[in-house]
């Protein structure tokens, strides 16, 4: 029902001109339910995602994050739909699949009784490493969570950042060319959220492509080139920050009406001096305008003609929080 | 050699977790240990091969005839008999001496009817051991009940030929010379099987409780892996399910063997020292390590079969120790089977803890070899096998994509 309306844009931005060896993520029209649900948490989402791209997965909390990366690590069956990585299927090849993915789960994935460096080794060989190769890329993990002395201590002692960034380390260490983050930094202080960002900007440019998925926009912003938005399972926006910036920030009137009344009201407005566009999304109306509060009283008169009334109306630049705000309709809440 | 640094590497980490995990260590090791030390030294008489003097005996006696007083009278006579005779008659009463030697409130409870129910019909004597008491001191009882009756017997011969002599009547050697009593011994009282010392009793049954309780650290380890999401990320490596339980079974295998060893030395080294029995575990060192590996593969399939069931640690703790007492209760474990009435002796067999002490005592005991384990050693491997079957492919279940 959005697809239409052109704000969901699978096909939008640098997706459009990928060519089937730059994709190194291609997720067509999946559908995926959990047993017992009666909705779908992942409803017909496409998404295609370039090699090398830092991809940032934003969306509130519920709205689909988890099982679409449990989706694309093959921890659970889509419904409906396809995904493949660097062109393979999991279906096809399910161990070469599983080596082009290191995920870093939203939960800390670690033994807390062993070392850090004892959970390297039993996830390092439990990735198929072994001898020398084993040994070098422990070492690479160390370093890179940077662990130091700590690598000998066990994991229950280390504070939360370090957990995070030898969780994080734990996934690197087959070396996959597809990296898939969690909610990496949830829980932990500025520093470690720092020096996490600082290593996926190394890792991006060293070539991995990487998806990192978060509720925190601010995050999303700073970090990453490409955004995807999900809410309620569906993917409602996606492209270049700048591309999303420009679309649903600036001059705008937000105007909320009855569900039933948006595209109505769309239609009605679209004639309207000095609108540029008009877009609905669910029960939201927006519209591009050179100059929100000169034109705010006809766009009011021409709903008032259609015997149409807003609920809710909001005027003016927005930045990308509002954007979203307005998109989805909820706040990005902080507790998971 | 994928698989074989993947298995390697999940030998380590629960190798190391176990390691590390000092309560669960306990429980599996000194528990048992601590056990056996306590229960055989606290029930070494009630085993006790050597003649408790004088032994009670209860007399109920249902026909109130001659024979039973003349009978009671002999008895009573006995310098290592200290018989008490029950005042009630009736069924109820008969109940109730037969398990008074059942439960070893008295070595021997003896009941005297009448075969028919008529009056010149010769009496039937019962007489019921406590099952508990070694051969030889059961053997002792029924040849005092025989020497009562055979004494009482030639009494009776010889008053009849005096009174033929007297009367000069014909017909006195010709008539037949009937018994005035027949004996019985109940079953289970002397079907002449020897029975185990304390610690043959002991050591066994808490080694083998405590690997049945391997079910917990068993299902808790795993537990505690999906709740820290450990299997999340290891669903997500390239591992296969039988590599993970195999690196669950193995540890597991390894202390379980460990644990039975620890008792086992325990009660042949230890257990002297501090007034015991020394344990004597037969000749036969193939079939004990045969019998050993059927019932540690019969709990460790238990354990995975309860691990892939709960979700909890409430529940893994509450149903996995809640379901070993009870197969520990049922199969002879907490209570020896030789002590339970016959039900409940029937019901025994459906518990593989039963299964495998058997197995041990055939070894200690009836000192029996590879051959007489066989039938016990076949049902625990076929349990075994049968619980690692379905907990295998729940966990299959589990790892793979839902
Ligand atoms: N195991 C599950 N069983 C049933 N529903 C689930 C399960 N996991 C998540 N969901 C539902 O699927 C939706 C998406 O959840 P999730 O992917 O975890 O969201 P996010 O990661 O974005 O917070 C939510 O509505 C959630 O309630
Ligand atoms: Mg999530």
């Amino acid at each position: 029902m959005t697809a239409d309306l052109g704000l969901t844009s699978p096909h939008d931005g640098p997706a459009r001109v990928l060519a089937a060896s730059e994709c190194a993520i291609d997720i067509d029209d999946v559908v995926a339910r959990y047993p017992r649900m009666d909705h779908p948490s992942i409803d017909h989402v496409t998404l295609k995602v370039r090699t090398g791209a830092l991809l940032g997965l934003l969306g509130p909390n519920g709205a689909g994050k988890t099982t679409l990366l449990s989706l694309l690590c093959a921890l659970m069956r889509p419904q409906s739909g396809a995904i493949r990585v660097q062109g393979m299927r999991f279906d096809d090849h399910p161990e070469a699949y599983k080596d082009l993915i290191g995920l870093v789960p939203q939960a800390l994935a670690l033994y807390p009784r062993l070392t850090g460096t004892e959970n390297l080794a039993v996830f390092g060989q439990m990735s198929g490493l072994s001898g020398r190769q084993l040994r070098a890329r422990m070492d690479f993990a160390i370093d890179f969570a940077g662990l130091n002395e700590m690598a000998q201590r066990r994991v229950e002692t280390y504070s939360g950042g370090l957990r995070r960034r030898l969780n994080l380390a734990t996934a690197l260490l087959p070396d996959p060319p597809v990296l898939v983050l969690d909610e990496p930094t949830v829980g932990i202080d500025p520093q470690s959220r720092h020096a996490i960002h600082e290593n996926l900007r190394q890792l991006s440019v060293e070539g991995k492509t990487i998806i990192y998925t978060s509720h925190y926009l601010d995050e999303i912003e700073q970090l990453c080139d490409d955004i995807a938005i999900l809410d309620r399972g569906r993917l409602i926006a996606q492209g270049s920050l700048g591309a999303l910036l420009a679309r649903f920030t600036g001059n705008r009137i937000d105007l909320r009406l009855e569900p039933q009344d948006a595209h109505r009201a769309a239609g009605v407005l679209s004639g309207e001096p000095g609108v540029q566009s008009v877009t609905a999304a669910g029960s939201l109306v927006t519209l591009a305008t050179d100059d929100p509060h000169r034109r705010l009283p006809a766009v009011l008169a021409a709903l008032e003609a259609a015997q149409l009334r807003p609920v809710g109306l909001s005027v003016g630049p927005r930045d990308l929080e509002q954007a979203f705000l307005s998109l989805t309709g909820t706040e990005l809440r902080d507790e998971p | 050699m994928r698989r074989l640094h993947q298995l390697r590497a999940a030998l380590t980490k629960e190798t190391l977790a176990l390691r590390r995990d000092v309560e669960a260590l306990l429980i599996l090791i000194a528990m048992p240990a601590v056990f056996v030390l306590i229960m055989s030294l606290a029930l070494q008489d009630t085993f006790a091969h050597k003649i408790p003097e004088p032994m009670r005996v209860v007399l109920l006696d249902q026909t109130h005839g001659a024979f039973a007083s003349q009978f009671a009278g002999i008895l009573r006579k006995n310098a290592s008999l200290r018989v008490s005779q029950e005042a009630a008659t009736g069924a109820v009463a008969r109940v109730r001496v037969r398990e008074a030697a059942r439960t070893g409130r008295v070595a021997f409870a003896i009941v005297v009817t009448r075969s028919r129910g008529t009056q010149s019909s010769p009496a039937r004597v019962i007489l019921y051991a406590n099952p508990a008491l070694p051969a030889q001191v059961r053997a002792l009882g029924v040849s005092l009940v025989r020497q009562a009756i055979a004494h009482l017997d030639v009494i009776r011969l010889v008053s009849r030929l005096r009174q033929a002599g007297l009367s000069g009547g014909p017909g006195g050697w010709n008539q037949r010379l009937q018994s005035s009593a027949r004996l019985v011994v109940a079953k289970g009282g002397l079907n002449g099987a020897p029975t185990p010392t304390s610690v043959q009793q002991n050591a066994p049954a808490w080694a083998l409780l405590a690997m049945f309780f391997l079910a917990v650290p068993l299902s808790v380890s795993l537990i505690k892996e999906r709740q820290q999401g450990v299997l999340l990320r290891l669903r997500a490596l390239p591992v296969p399910s039988w590599v993970l339980l195999a690196g669950k079974i193995i540890p597991y295998f390894v202390i379980n063997m460990i644990q039975l060893s620890v008792v086992l030395f325990e009660g042949r080294y230890v257990l002297p020292l501090l007034g015991g029995d020394a344990l004597d575990m037969g000749h036969a060192p193939g079939a004990l390590v045969l019998i050993a590996a059927a019932a540690n593969i019969a709990a460790i399939g238990y354990g995975l079969l309860v691990a892939t069931f709960v979700r909890t640690q409430e529940q893994a703790t509450s149903f996995g120790a809640v379901s070993v007492l009870i197969m520990g209760a049922i199969g002879g474990i907490l209570v020896p089977t030789m002590v339970m009435p016959a039900t409940m002796q029937r019901f025994a067999v459906v518990s593989p803890m039963s299964w495998g002490l058997d197995g041990f005592q055939a070894i200690f005991v009836r000192g029996e070899g590879v051959t007489g384990i066989l039938p016990d050693m076949w049902r625990l491997l076929v349990f075994g096998a049968v619980c690692l079957l379905v907990a295998a492919m729940r966990f299959r279940r589990e790892l793979r994509p839902q």
